[in-house]
């Protein structure tokens, strides 16, 4: 509206918390944007400014057989993971929001507890179970790490999207003769479709950047990305981890954007 | 009160696509006077207020308050009194700590405080509500909470935005009648701003008329309402026809393919528009100016509307008395006669 | 002709809730159950976990300067992070919550998301490049002239309180823009035509307002910071007296899980203490209000 464009002059309070703000979000994106920049370093030095502009660890990382196999199990992982929790939380999500069972509040608490547990504690508590089971370091125990770990993230977003579809057009369907199946399939399904893309997209960057719980439960075959930056960050001293680093938040990026494209497409 | 006068003086407020969303060269509110500014939506009136109160800077002009230039001052050092429509009391402050807050910025001790908040709520009427939330209360207690608030820092200065519209009619036309006397008896100038033009009428020692950020006009309810400078004021401010057209000599005009004997004193061929309110036109069935077909007729309580044509495309709105018996025996789609005094034709401008 | 039982109006849904609810149930709590019980197992001196019932890793933790240490001060640094995080969320939440410029907005919502896209591991990395002796931070000080050589600041308490502010940072600035944004705007307005300024405006209309969307991100913040150890990891080392990094350190080096299992519990115990006081903290506020 017209109106909120007529500004006023500003006041010494409000330049002093501009300012503040700039300072922190400076605060806020300066590791990000130092890493990247070290990474195209054309020295084994990890420095910022890069001494020189090179590739080299770019084509490093992607030639290395190492640095592929983590590429693999990361790429595996949200293979596995995210159809799981996309199809745990559409069912979870969908029935929480419209079911009228006892117990429901319940329900959705403990579906969404696993956010206010320590990861410390979920790792260990992980390994502690699945270790007895012989699991422990497959790729099985890392698909279920994930899928803890990713579940809540996507269940917020179902039941969101849920919430603001209108129940009425489900009845509408029922009252035509659509059996419960054919009214979830075909009418819930499609209304809530935004919600799952974007809990599957969350539950894809989640999982491309989980460590804490992981380091717990991985084994030699399932060293992730991110498990591969964790121990090169203590242990090895050139910027192929900055590389890496950097690949991995061009994936997560992209992964935003798809779904910033993709939810402004809207489902009749 | 002599204090409370404000003038403003080649005002333009607007940003780069448009430059002149508010453009008044000239206005002074006299102190202890009652000031509608009237207009429909968006033409400026809410800037107005916010421009005078601080909320947004002018690009020129001046603003001066009793003599003093204004127009740099952040809001909270202007000393004026706000009402909102919203009425935006602090919802986790109780009516007393809201009424209490204006006089704790000014610093002013406890026992004084006191004071005034009890004189404040007992001048809206709200003796025993200190200790009440706000959402404990009606709309229209929330509203004198609201005035309240503003008049126990005894600004100069009143300024209330559309504070009425969100109250329904009965209580909005009792708050109409409490507002004026509550400002008659403290003297503070107060500038109110409002859509409907009955409130401003009712209530006001004087109105400004806005439309598209231009004042329009700036005269008593009385002169206003009788003497209309331009077309625009003339339908806002009561119902009128506006008749438009072209003059044939000083006592014809030609409307279309019609001509019509309304006096206008102008010469041929120049173009006119002429107001003409409905209450001052007359419907009969025989005898009159203007023969016509009447086209609507509806009962509302204390008068008849009537709608007229007079010629292809051109109607007349009239409102007659409900004691008038000439008019209760009209038929819709029959024949009937209008006639006017020439006294009530107002030449009036287009803006 | 009997159908089979269907679904009745008070159970809808419960076929649906059954797979996620089984999943966590068989993943996550059956889990933390077993965590609980070996908490109470004895070990022997090769931290094999043994059969039987004890308190023994419960009393090691508040008696063994090792562990109860480390308690405290993780309990420091959670409250330091929680109350920086508040303090360091306003300028920017308030942005977001009410700036009427969009391309501001929408620039200071990604930088405020983009780390947490990011996983912690590559945050904490960038944050080693800089602190290190030829880092941005030691060039930019020396340029200046207010060191002589390069520091050393990883390995730092100080440092390591700055990252972990730098991870939770954004939560703390996401819920509080949601708070912000139910505050009535006009109140603002109304404040200032009362005569308060910026400032008395911020501190009697602002802050009560938004306290309890405050205090519901301090509880997340606060958490989470009870409990991080990858980020002090790889910024201060494993030798930190933090809970995280001793159980981190207890499971995985030393083989010892009863006492890992402990300390978690103890440590879940504390933030569910911290997160309840809040709550009511919270609560008392909304009545207030009505």
């Amino acid at each position: 509206m017209a109106r909120s464009r007529l500004r006023r002059r500003p006041s010494l309070s409000r330049v002093l918390s501009r300012a503040a703000a700039f300072v922190i979000l400076l605060f806020l994106v300066a590791p990000l944007v130092v890493l990247i920049g070290s990474s195209f370093s054309a020295t084994a030095s990890v420095s910022f400014p890069p001494s020189g502009f090179s590739l080299r660890w770019y084509e490093y990382v992607f030639t290395s057989a190492q640095w592929r196999d983590s590429f693999l199990a990361s790429g595996l992982l949200v293979l596995l993971v995210v159809p799981t929790v996309a199809t745990l939380a559409a069912l979870g999500g969908y029935a929480v929001v419209r079911g009228t069972f006892p117990g429901r509040g319940a329900v959705s608490a403990f579906l969404l507890s696993p956010l206010l547990i320590p990861e410390v504690m979920i790792g260990l508590g992980l390994l502690s179970s699945l270790q007895p089971l012989g699991i422990r370091g497959t790729v099985a125990s890392m698909w279920i790490a994930h899928s803890l770990v990713c579940l809540p993230f996507a269940m917020r977003s179902v039941i969101i999207a849920v919430s603001g579809t209108d129940p009425r057009v489900e009845l509408a369907a029922a009252s035509l003769g659509a059996s419960r199946v054919r009214v979830f399939l075909t009418v819930s399904l499609p209304m809530m479709a935004p919600g799952i893309v974007s809990g599957a997209v969350l539950a894809t960057v989640v999982s491309l950047g989980e460590v804490a719980v992981s380091a717990f439960v991985s084994g030699p075959t399932t060293t992730t990305i991110p498990l591969r930056i964790f121990s090169a960050v203590q242990y090895q001293l050139d910027p192929s981890a900055a590389a890496a680093s950097t690949i991995l938040i061009v994936l997560s990026a992209t992964a935003m954007v798809l779904l910033d494209r993709f939810s402004k497409v809207r489902i009749a | 009160m002599s204090t409370g006068r404000i003038e403003i003086s080649g005002l333009r407020v607007g940003y780069g696509d448009a430059p002149d969303v508010l453009r008044i060269d000239e206005l002074t509110v006299e102190p202890g006077e009652f000031l509608s500014v009237l207009g429909p939506s968006g033409c400026g009136k809410s800037t107005l207020l916010n421009t005078i109160a601080g909320f947004v800077s002018p690009r020129t002009g001046v603003i001066a308050v009793d003599g003093n230039d204004v127009t740099v001052l952040p809001t909270y050092r202007r000393g004026l009194g706000l009402v909102f429509q919203s009425f935006a009391l602090f919802p986790h402050m109780s009516v007393a700590r809201n009424l209490e807050y204006g006089l704790r910025a000014r610093r002013i001790g406890r026992l004084e405080r006191a004071e005034r908040v009890e004189q404040a709520l007992h001048v809206v009427g709200l003796d025993d509500f200190a200790h009440r939330m706000p959402h404990q209360l009606s709309g229209g207690q929330q509203q004198r909470v609201a005035l309240a608030r503003a008049i126990v820092i005894q600004p100069s200065v009143l300024l209330l935005d559309e504070s009425l519209s969100s109250l329904d009619a009965k209580l909005r036309r009792g708050m109409q009648r409490e507002l004026r006397e509550i400002q008659r008896k403290l003297g503070t100038t107060m500038i109110f701003v409002t859509h409907d033009q009955d409130e401003a009428l009712t209530m006001s020692d004087r109105v400004a008329l806005l439309a598209g950020g231009r004042l329009e006009q700036l005269g008593t309810p009385e002169e206003v309402y009788q003497s209309p400078r331009t077309a625009f004021v003339a339908d806002f401010v009561g119902a009128a026809n506006l008749i438009r057209g072209v003059a044939v000599d000083e006592n014809t005009i030609s409307v279309g393919s019609a001509s019509l004997p309304v006096v206008t004193g102008m010469r041929a061929g120049e173009r006119v528009t002429v107001a003409l309110r409905s209450e001052a036109v007359r419907v009969t069935p025989s005898q009159g100016r203007v023969r016509g077909v009447l086209t609507y007729r509806a009962y509302s309580g204390d008068h008849w509307d009537l709608r007229v044509e007079v010629a292809e495309g051109v109607y007349l709105q009239a409102k007659a008395p409900v004691g008038d018996a000439d008019v209760a025996g009209l038929a819709v789609g029959g024949s009937v006669w209008v006639s006017w005094s020439d006294g009530d034709l107002i030449v009036v401008e287009e803006s | 002709m009997a159908r089979g039982v269907r679904p009745t109006g008070r159970t809808r849904g419960t076929l649906l809730a059954l797979p996620a609810t089984a999943f966590l149930v068989i993943v996550f709590a059956f889990p933390l159950v077993f965590l609980l019980i070996l908490s109470f197992r004895p070990t022997n001196e090769y931290n094999e976990t043994l059969d039987g019932f004890t308190l023994d890793q419960y009393v090691a933790i508040f008696t063994r300067d090792y562990m109860s240490s480390a308690l405290l001060n993780s309990l420091q640094i959670a409250a330091f992070t929680t109350v920086a995080c508040a303090v360091l969320a306003y300028p920017v939440a308030w942005i977001l919550a009410r700036s009427n410029a969009s391309v501001l907005r929408t620039v200071t919502f990604l930088i405020v998301v983009s780390p947490l896209l990011t996983s912690v591991v590559v945050r904490s990395y960038g944050w080693r490049v800089i602190l290190s002796a030829n880092g941005p931070l030691n060039s930019t000080l020396m340029a200046l002239g207010i060191i002589d050589e390069p520091v050393s600041m990883l390995l730092t308490q100080p440092v390591v309180l700055l990252t972990i502010i730098h991870v939770l940072l954004p939560f703390a600035i996401i819920t509080l823009t949601t708070a912000l944004r139910t505050i009535d705007g006009t109140l603002y307005r109304a404040s200032e035509s009362l005569g308060a300024g910026p400032v008395r405006t911020f501190v009697t209309v602002t802050l009560p307002l938004s306290l309890p969307g405050l205090l519901s991100g301090a509880m997340l913040v606060f958490a989470l910071a009870l409990g991080i150890y990858v980020t002090p990891l790889l910024v201060g080392g494993a030798n930190q007296t933090l809970v995280g990094l001793r159980i981190y350190e207890q499971v995985m080096t030393l083989f010892n899980q009863p006492i890992g299992a402990a300390f978690s519990y103890v440590l879940l115990a504390i933030s569910l203490v911290v997160i309840a006081a809040m709550t009511w903290i919270s609560r008392r506020l909304e009545v207030k209000r009505g």
